[in-house]
């Protein structure tokens, strides 16, 4: 029921008991015109009555002045019938005048006016005459006329009065029964109405009651589903394992949940009102600033928050560090204003600690496979030495020893060539140094070369030297190494891995100036089966892998950490053989960085030097592999290593290297 | 036992090593035929009276296991003594053939091994 239906029926129930009562009245009122008439007739009838009583006793005053007149003969006795006389004859025309009024019976006054003027002529005017004479009127004639018209008058004015009495008594009687009927119908039409009312109301109330009962039922269950999703979000926001705070539009804290509680070290009763920098001090990692609150706008309009998660120092104010990741947003009211903001706060420390040791344990496997491949190049010159120094040791010719030993010491420069290239893998740079990436990717090549021949693998190279970016060069070796094995692994025999390194120079124009920075393009491509499009965004997940237990899933995770370090960039594109192109398949993975601000290192800072370095290459490639090399575009077939070694720098250029401690 | 003119096959990638353990055991008595890779080490281990196989693990193409498999199909009893500069082979490929050793143990073990595998038919 709305306010509107409501309101018609309070009118309803208003107006229906005036409505009766209006009738009613109009029925008393009728009742009453209705008896009107009765009581004038009433009137009337009495007015009659008293005037023909007054007839009547005129009558017998006149009759008993004539008798005593006659009798005694004394003037005063005759006085009642002389006083009578005039009166009797108005009242008798009264008396005519009122009941031809009343429409009564006209016949018995008309008998009474004519015999009282019979009597007056011919029995009192000859009666008074006969007395004044002083004759004797013995004359029984008038004495029983008198007599007889006396009677007769009297008999008449007796039903004349008899007539009006029980006329009277009729009209009251009518009266009464209207009056009766009156309250009949007053009574039964109140019970009436008094029914019809409460029926009505009974209705309508009900109807009002049941709205009513209706309505605080919605109240009642709107009221609960309120509390108990206001309990919802209360436990949610409790239970939610980040910190989450909620300020006005001050900046002072309204609500902490439990996580924010624990994160911040204060109570939601401590922290209440005070300031978000004093509850949670925020510092910039990199700038070591503190990081003050976020100045939203309150322009309704402009509500673009950014809810990208900002990492940040936490130092609270004893002393406990947490790394945290937070994001603001923004409350508005409904007219647009701010009201308030809402951050939340989540520690990452455990994920960084994780993501540290994770990183720790896939350069621990990277130095493992390294190891191994240490242990191979260094075995087999060893192994020569060892059985030269043997026959040496049994007994030779002047000309064989010359020889054998010759044959030893070559051997032991390689290992200790190949000690000190490996030894190079292992030294990183503290700050990012000027580097020769195709020098960087030559001496990884180098390394990887035996095992890529194995797999009947061909690399082409067409790598431009002096192609220079600021970078890490270990942390390069790990990328490129990575890269290139994950080729391997997904190339078949007799397929080849195409290595491109080239410089990009800036294009920088009018209109926009950073449209191309300068810096080094390195791009590894190869002719396996390619990566189906639906896992290509979980590549550089940390975990992903598709070399089931062989990979450890890190490798391209790590790659991408570095080259964003290196403030750089790296893309895949992958081809799947279709039907119409079976052949046309494999992956290309381009990475660019940033020409950046290092500088180039001196020659004199180069260790090792770069004589050293070109000429471990050549050891390491003494063995005849068949790797077929196409170098910026000419095709040769020679030992892998031996002609760029000759004639391209690729030694590692860093500075300020430091050893890192020895592997267990 | 003397090995005078036993028939060893050396199969070997690496060219220095190759060339130094052919003096070894020539000096040592024995008949040596050297291949650089696994197919052409089958090639002469078919068509020679190979007493005994030198065998380095790591080669391009087929490596040592291989080799080792498919000599064993042909001629199983010819004693095949595995050479690796990896340290811990797996033992599938270890299993399949009579011994093995790392390079650049001394030259008398490698000797003594060859001796001890090989079949006294003379």
């Amino acid at each position: 029921m709305n306010l509107k239906q409501l309101n018609r029926l309070l009118t309803q129930t208003l107006f229906l008991p005036v409505i009766g009562l209006v009738l009613v009245a109009a029925a008393l009122g009728w009742q009453v015109l209705a008896v009107r008439p009765l009581i004038q007739d009433v009137h009337a009838t009495d007015q009659s009555l008293e005037t023909a009583r007054t007839v009547s006793s005129l009558t017998s005053n006149e009759a008993r002045g004539v008798r005593d007149y006659q009798r005694t003969l004394k003037e005063t006795t005759l006085q009642p019938y002389e006083f009578a006389m005039e009166p009797l004859v108005q009242e008798m025309n009264t008396l005519r005048d009122q009941l031809a009024a009343q429409s009564a019976d006209m016949e018995p006054i008309n008998d009474l006016i004519d015999l009282h003027n019979d009597w007056s002529e011919k029995v009192a005017t000859p009666i008074i005459k006969a007395a004044r004479d002083r004759v004797s009127l013995s004359d029984s004639q008038i004495n029983s006329a008198d007599r007889a018209d006396m009677d007769k008058m009297v008999t008449i004015e007796s039903g004349i009065i008899a007539t009006l009495q029980s006329k009277r008594s009729a009209l009251i009687d009518r009266w009464q029964q209207v009056m009766l009927r009156t309250i009949e119908v007053v009574i039964l039409s109140a019970l009436f109405g008094a029914l019809i009312l409460g029926l009505f109301a009974n209705n309508r109330m009900h109807r009002v009651s049941d709205a009513y009962q209706n309505t605080m039922g919605a109240l009642r269950s709107t009221a609960q589903a309120t509390y108990e999703s206001e309990q919802r979000l209360r436990a949610t926001l409790t239970s939610i394992g980040e910190g989450v705070v909620v300020c006005d539009d001050d900046g002072r804290i309204e609500l902490l949940n439990t996580a924010a509680q624990r994160l911040s070290g204060w109570t939601q009763a401590a922290a209440s009102h005070r300031h978000m920098e004093l509850v949670f001090p925020l510092i910039d990692e990199l700038t070591n600033e503190p990081i003050g609150p976020t100045q939203f706008t309150t322009a309704a309009q402009d509500r673009a928050v950014s809810l990208t998660p900002r990492s940040a120092l936490l130092v609270r104010s004893d002393g406990v560090e947490y790394f945290v990741e937070r994001s603001e947003a923004p409350i508005y009211d409904r007219a647009g204003y701010l009201t308030g903001s809402v951050t939340v706060i989540s520690d990452v420390t455990e994920r960084r600690r994780t993501q540290a040791a994770l990183l720790a344990s896939e350069k621990l496997a990277v130095a493992g496979r390294l190891a191994a491949t240490i242990a191979h190049e260094i075995h087999n010159p060893l192994d020569s030495v060892v059985n030269l120094l043997y026959m040496i040791k049994q007994g030779t010719s002047e000309e064989e020893r010359e020889e054998f030993v010759d044959m030893a010491q070559s051997e032991l420069a390689r290992v200790t060539n190949i000690s000190r290239a490996m030894l190079g893998m292992h030294r990183e740079s503290r700050i990012p140094i000027l580097l020769d990436i195709s020098a960087i990717m030559h001496s990884v090549l180098i390394l990887l070369e035996r095992s890529l021949a194995k797999s009947g693998i061909y690399v082409i190279t067409e790598l431009t030297p002096e192609a220079f970016a600021s970078g890490y060069p270990a942390e390069l070796r790990q990328v490129f190494t990575n890269l290139l094995t994950n080729a391997a692994d997904a190339s078949e025999p007799n397929t080849t891995i195409r290595v491109k390194i080239y410089n990009q120079a800036a294009t920088k124009t009018a209109e926009d100036e950073f449209a191309t920075i300068p810096g080094v393009v390195i791009k590894v491509a190869d002719q396996g089966s390619g990566i189906r499009p639906e896992i290509r965004d979980d590549l550089f997940r940390p975990f992903f892998t598709t070399k089931g237990e062989q990979g450890s899933g890190l490798g391209l995770w790590i790659t991408k950490g570095i080259i964003e370090k290196h403030a750089g960039t790296i893309a895949v594109d992958s081809t799947i053989a279709t039907e119409e192109a079976p052949n046309d398949h494999g992956t290309t993975f381009t990475i660019f960085l940033p020409r950046g601000t290092a500088g180039l290192p001196t020659d004199a800072e180069l260790q090792p030097s770069e004589a050293e370095v070109v000429e471990a290459a050549e050891l390491i490639s003494t063995k005849s592999s068949n790797t077929t090399l196409i170098t910026n575009g000419a095709i040769r077939t020679r030992p892998f290593g031996r002609g760029l070694g000759r004639t391209r720098r690729f030694a590692p250029r860093m500075r300020n290297d430091v050893p890192l401690p020895p592997l267990e | 036992m003397p090995p005078e003119g036993r028939l060893i096959l050396c199969i070997d990638d690496e060219r220095i090593g190759l060339r130094v353990r052919k003096l070894l055991l020539e000096r040592a008595g024995y008949r040596v035929l050297t291949a650089p890779d696994g197919p052409a080490g089958l090639a002469i281990f078919d068509a020679e009276p190979i007493e005994i196989v030198l065998l380095d693990y790591s080669m391009p193409g087929m490596h040592g296991g291989e080799v080792a498999a498919v000599m064993r199909q042909r001629k199983p009893l010819i004693p095949i003594l595995l050479l690796s500069a990896y340290v811990g082979l797996p033992t599938e490929i270890t299993d399949l053939v009579n011994g093995y050793l790392t390079k650049a143990d001394d030259a008398p073990t490698l000797l003594a091994r060859i001796q001890s595998l090989i079949p006294d038919s003379h």
